[in-house]
Order: C-alpha cells, then structure tokens, then sequence
C-alpha cells in the first residue's frame, strides 16, 4: 500500500548537521487591545524536522493560530525567532503553504483562477499554470468545477479549491490551520487520507492544528500539546508507530493515546474554566 | 371535468407591472399639468406638456438640441474620466500604502464637504470661461467621490486576502491588480451612481454661470426672456439625457461584475 511504502522511506529523519525546516526559539507574542497587553504565546522553543507531519492541539483561543501565523512570516515575535531551514524569517515566508481557517478563495475569479492564482504571481507561463492547476483540482476531485465561481461551490469543496491552491505551487511545508473542521464526517475522512497520501507521496512536512484528537492521532507522527493562553508545550508526544501498523487501524489501537491526550485537554480546559 | 374553474391566464409580470405603474403616474402627472385650470399661474410659469413637447421637437429639428448636449455631455463625460481615473488612482494609492492615507484623508475629507458651486467665479477667474474650464469643474466634483470609493475599498480588503498574496511573494502592482482593483469594483459602482448625476449638476452650474453654450446655457437664456417653455423644455430634456447616461453606464459596468 502507497501510504506504508513511502511511510517506512524514512523521509522523516533528519539529516545529521541539517537544520530543522522550522525552528521557534523561545518565540513569545502579547497582543495588545485597548491598551492592556495580553501575551498569546510565551517562550515557545520547538523545532521542526523535513518531512514531519506535527499536531498541534490546545484549547480554543490558546495561541495555535498565532504560532502558524509566526511560522508564515505574517506577524513577527515580540521576542525570540522563528528560524526557517537556520535562517532568521524576515518578512512573509515564500515556502510555506498556508491554509488558513478562512478558505479566502477570492469571489471573483473562477475555481481554476484562484488556483493559478500563486503560480501567476510567480510569473510561471500561462500554459504551465493552467495544466498544473487542473492536475491539482483533479486530484482534489473538483476538475467538473474549475469554471464554477466560489460562491456556487459547497463548503467542502471550498476548502478543497483552497488546498489546492495551497499545494498548486509545491510548497515543502504546510501550515493548516483546522482545515477541515467545517466539513461533515463522510468528507472529513476523505480528505484526511487524500491529505496523508499527498504528505507522503511529496515528501512535505506539515503543521497540522486540529481539535480532532481522532485526526492527530490518524494523521500525525508528532503530537505537541499547548495549555490554555498563553500558549506554553505541554507535552510532546512523539507517535510513529511501527509501519507494520496499518496506520488507519491506529485510532481503535490506540486508545491509551487518545485516553492521555484527552486528559490533558481537559485538565487545561478546567483550569480555563476556573480563572 | 376539473373542478377548478379555467380562469383566462392574464399573467402580467412583476417588471412589467412596475413599469405601467411607473409610466401611468408619469401620464397623472402630465394629464394634471396640461389640464389645469387657466386662470392659474401655470401657463406662465411652467408652461404646458404639449408646448413643452412642440419646443422640444423644434429644437431637435434646427440642431440647437443636439449642439448644446454635445457641449454638456462632452464636459459630464470628460469631467467624469479624468476626475475618476485621478480619484480612483489616488483613492487606491492613499487606501493601499496607509500612512499616506492617514496623512492626506482629513484634508480630502474637507475639501468633499465644500460647496464646490461656490468657488465657480474662482474656477473662472482662474481659467476662463473655455470647455476646459468645464471639464475641470466637472472632474474636481466627482473626483472625491471615486477617491473616497477606492480609498474605502482598498482598505477593507479582508486581512485573509493580503495574507494570501503576500504568502505567494506578490510586490504591489501585482497585489494592487490582482485583489484591490476587483475587492474595490463594488464600491466604483457605487461611486458612479452618486458621480454621474453629480456630473450633471457641476456640468449645469457653471453653464448657467459662465457659458456660452450648453444646456445649462440653454436653461439660462430662456429663463432670462421669461420663456417659461423653453425653460422646462431644456430641463426636461436634461433630466432624460442624465438618466439614460447614468442608467446604461451603470448597467455596463454592472455587467463586468462577478456577483450580478
Ligand atoms: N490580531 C490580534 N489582535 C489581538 N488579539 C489577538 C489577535 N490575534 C489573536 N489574538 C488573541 O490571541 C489569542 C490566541 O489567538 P489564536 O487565534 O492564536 O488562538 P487559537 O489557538 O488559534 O484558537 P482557536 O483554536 O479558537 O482557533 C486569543 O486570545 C486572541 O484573542
Ligand atoms: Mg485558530
């Protein structure tokens, strides 16, 4: 099967004396609103290995979004730094992509123009933007739409179109911000092995922010959770398994897993719930 | 047999409903005028349809019509080019790098609110009473409206979008014409709805001030030999030509947009 096959490739591993694709060094960011600073994350330290595929899970409104945020070069730490394959980020980080919570396909342009969108502003030739954005939009099985306009496709398809988009340009690293927290179970599924199989097939290394335990232990080799706000590393759970393990058997496996990392969880969230 | 009585199907649609009432009220309304009683003020005021109707016909057939809204129309169409190209391209400069928009948005804000009419004598003073002139006038009235259009449309360009954009390494021509001209077109067409009767207004004015030709021209010649008439006939005939260019304008932009 093509997922184990390129799962025991050992794509994982770093290369001695290679830097980590991402890197956050006691990364810390407040935010200040109405003139009262609130820090969102604090002294984050993390690093990233190529091909790694990371959850990350907290509780809602803990700073998971601000980290991918750092990660994508949109906003700057107030102290530490993000490190992109060694090298201190300065401005928006050009190698990433970056599904966001918000699908942003513009609602003007048709399915296929939002998805040539990053190769046209890359300048690539019309022709090789169009074949690679079909290419793209058929294997996320929405190539009848390509001439639909956003607005007239379903949720669902609208986040596929934008993950398309997301990986038209062959970005080595993705950010996800809970991409398919809007889409129903059936759908979900779907795209969760789609998304496995493309990790696995182009070797990309992948920040995955979800509130699905189920989805982190589905998809992840590497599980970081984060207390309630600010943001600190409360564990960091290293989960690739054995590859004779069929990794979509590894939710009923592992129900020891999904018993501490929902503890964990919930431990935060009361003590939210207590403040 | 069926049980339902076959009414005769007598089916008017909702549009063309609209427009009979419309055009019956329009009829009201001119029925009233013509058949007003004599002895009032009417006839030497605002004159009668039919003779209104007689000026106009005249007036198309000796050319003075025609030359006098090509006059008008050429410094409404000019005035609203280059006042809309100058607005829209500051309105997205200003809006797309915000320190200059902080900088010049007070002081804009100011000027909008001036009476532009009242510096008509300054405008003269300035650069004589020529179709220029006109033109320019025309340009500084609805300038503001498509400054403040793209100004507005530019900086509410959701955050999610620039991201995008930014992410994909886009420098400012290409985010300014790949996001901020189509995310402001909503907020042009809107700015053209308010600029082209407003274009009329500034067009008139400042023929009626100092022209020697155009319907504002027209408007004040007849007014000053007290040719009731002639007056409402250049203004009826004014109203007809602002209305149909501000509907098919409207009408042909709004079939470029994407959300019909
Ligand atoms: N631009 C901003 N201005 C002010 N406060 C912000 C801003 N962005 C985030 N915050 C605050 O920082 C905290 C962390 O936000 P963040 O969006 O990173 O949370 P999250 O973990 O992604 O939450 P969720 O799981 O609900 O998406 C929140 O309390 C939020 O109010
Ligand atoms: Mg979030």
């Amino acid at each position: 099967m093509n997922i184990q096959a390129s799962h025991s490739t050992g794509v994982f591993d770093v290369e001695p004396g290679r830097a980590p694709v991402l890197s956050f060094q006691g990364v810390s960011k407040s935010f200040s609103h109405e003139n009262r600073s609130t820090p969102a994350i604090e002294t984050i330290n993390l690093d990233i290995a190529r091909g790694e595929f990371v959850a990350f899970l907290g509780p809602s409104g803990c700073g998971k979004t601000t980290l991918l945020n750092l990660a994508a070069g949109l906003i700057k730490p107030d102290n530490g730094a993000v490190l992109r394959d060694g090298e201190p980020l300065r401005g928006p980080n050009t190698r990433v992509g970056y599904l966001t919570q918000s699908d942003a396909l513009l609602p003007w342009r048709t399915v296929i123009a939002n998805v040539t969108l990053p190769l046209e502003i890359r300048r690539i030739p019309r022709v090789e933007r169009q074949a690679r954005a079909m290419a793209m939009l058929e294997r996320v099985g929405l190539g009848a739409f390509a001439r639909h306009l956003p607005g007239q496709l379903s949720g669902g398809m609208r986040k596929r179109a934008a993950l398309a988009r997301t990986l038209v340009y062959d970005p080595k690293t993705l950010l996800l911000d809970e991409p398919f927290s809007a889409l129903d179970a059936q759908a979900r599924l779907a795209m969760q092995r789609q998304l496995r199989e493309l990790v696995d097939e182009l070797g990309l290394t992948v920040l995955l922010v979800t509130h699905d335990l189920n989805e982190a232990i589905a998809l992840a080799d590497r599980i970081v959770v984060f207390s309630k706000r600010p943001a600190r590393v409360l564990e960091d759970i290293d989960i690739r398994h054995d590859p004779s393990i069929l990794r979509q058997r590894r939710t009923s496996l592992d129900g020891s897993l999904h018993d501490r990392l929902w503890s964990l969880l919930e431990n935060e969230l009361e003590a939210g719930a207590l403040r | 047999m069926s049980a339902i009585v076959a009414s005769p199907s007598f089916h008017v649609s909702p549009s063309l409903r609209l427009g009979i009432g419309r055009f019956l009220l329009l009829a009201a309304v001119l029925a009233v005028w013509q058949f007003a009683p004599a002895y009032t003020l009417i006839d030497s005021l605002i004159s009668r349809p039919t003779l209104v109707a007689e000026r106009i016909f005249q007036w198309i057939a000796n050319g003075l019509l025609i030359r006098e809204s090509i006059a008008t129309l050429s410094s409404v169409i000019f005035g609203l080019f280059f006042g809309g190209v100058a607005g829209s391209f500051l309105g997205l400069v200003a809006g797309f790098w915000r320190p200059v928009g902080a900088i010049v948005e007070p002081w804009l804000t100011g000027l909008f609110a001036l009476p532009k009419s009242a510096f008509i004598p300054l405008f003269i003073l300035w650069f004589g009473i020529s179709g220029r002139q006109h033109v320019l006038f025309v340009a500084t009235v609805v300038f503001f409206f498509f400054f403040f259009a793209m100004f507005n449309g530019a900086r509410n360009v959701p955050a999610s979008w620039r991201n995008l954009l930014a992410l994909s390494g886009a420098n400012a021509f290409q985010s300014i014409r790949i996001l901020y001209i189509p995310a402001s077109f909503g907020w042009l067409l809107a700015a053209m709805r308010l600029a082209i009767p407003h274009a009329f207004v500034a067009a008139i004015s400042i023929e009626v001030i100092a022209s020697r030709d155009g319907l504002g021209h027209l408007v004040k010649t007849s007014s000053a030999v007290l040719d009731a008439t002639g007056t409402v006939a250049a203004v009826a005939w004014l109203v007809a030509l602002s209305t149909t260019l501000g509907a098919t304008s409207i009408k042909l932009a709004e079939s470029a947009r994407w959300n019909k």
